[in-house]
């Protein structure tokens, strides 16, 4: 029950195409006690489920920019491919820490913009 | 690099180079998800935030919603890699254990859709945000 609730919160993000931040790959290493490949299995099949529910709303909405995700998703394709072999050579350790740090520089300068804009705007 | 300075000059080489960019970004999204299992639906996020920008706040929009339909072939992709490499017995994710959170994904992810539209483009974003910075520590900590 308390997976179902959990899960629900989390697809609902996923849904809204904000994505769930690996919340469900913490949850079920943390407390499902799962190991992370697991954690990390369930988590793209959950995924691919809570997208696939979205997915009419959205393809009824019109909402889908289709010109690009078509050249998106080809050249991702192959892509995961490389990442998946690489992964077989490399240890992914750094690549995850760099990356890390991309996402937190990332979100920070998100934040950075809001509040730039917010501060710009007239008081009234 | 301001994408929209550079491509916003000439018609024919703003499309060429929209596309070249597009399609270096999925290829690099597609890389970060095969390697790293996670990771690549933020970077197209990230991308489409920036190619939808000219339609303002629906555009916004269109690009969570776009994101979507990349991330599924992406994460299942992903997903059968991880478990043909032996990494994860196909039974630990098909089970009826997983029953519960098969049916929250299919009814938060049909939520989620019914409330993009109705959210304000500054909550999604600040959401967004925070959701990056968060994964941003989690990947940063191990």
């Amino acid at each position: 029950m308390t997976d179902g609730v959990v899960g629900a919160v989390i697809a609902a993000l996923a849904g809204m195409g904000v994505g769930g931040g690996g919340l469900l790959v913490i949850w079920m290493s943390l407390v499902r006690g799962y190991e992370i490949p697991a954690a990390r299995a369930v988590n793209l099949a959950f995924f691919v489920l809570s997208a696939a529910a979205a997915l009419p709303y959205h393809l009824k909405t019109r909402r889908i920019a289709w010109r690009y995700v078509l050249s998106l998703t080809a050249a991702a394709v192959p892509g995961v491919f490389l990442g998946g072999h690489l992964a077989e050579i490399l240890s992914p350790d750094t690549a995850r820490r760099v990356f890390g740090w991309f996402l937190i520089l990332s979100g920070g300068m998100m934040l950075l913009g809001k509040m730039k804009r917010r501060g710009r705007m007239p008081r009234g | 690099m301001n994408f929209y300075r550079i491509t916003n000059t000439n018609p024919a080489p703003r499309a060429l180079l929209a596309f070249c960019v597009v399609t270096a970004a999925g290829f690099c999204a597609g890389i970060v998800n095969g390697l790293l299992g996670t990771g690549g639906g933020i970077l197209l996020l990230l991308i489409l935030r920036r190619v939808c920008k000219s339609g303002g706040e629906g555009g916004a929009r269109d690009a969570f919603a776009s994101s979507i339909v990349c991330i599924l072939p992406l994460s299942g992709l992903s997903l059968g890699m991880l478990l043909s490499r032996g990494e994860v017995p196909a039974g630990t994710v098909f089970s009826w254990e997983q029953l519960p959170l098969g049916v929250g994904a299919v009814c938060g992810g049909a939520l989620g859709a019914y409330l993009l539209p109705r959210l304000k483009v500054p909550v999604l974003e600040l959401l967004f945000a925070g959701l990056l910075i968060f994964s941003g520590i989690r990947m940063v900590m191990g």
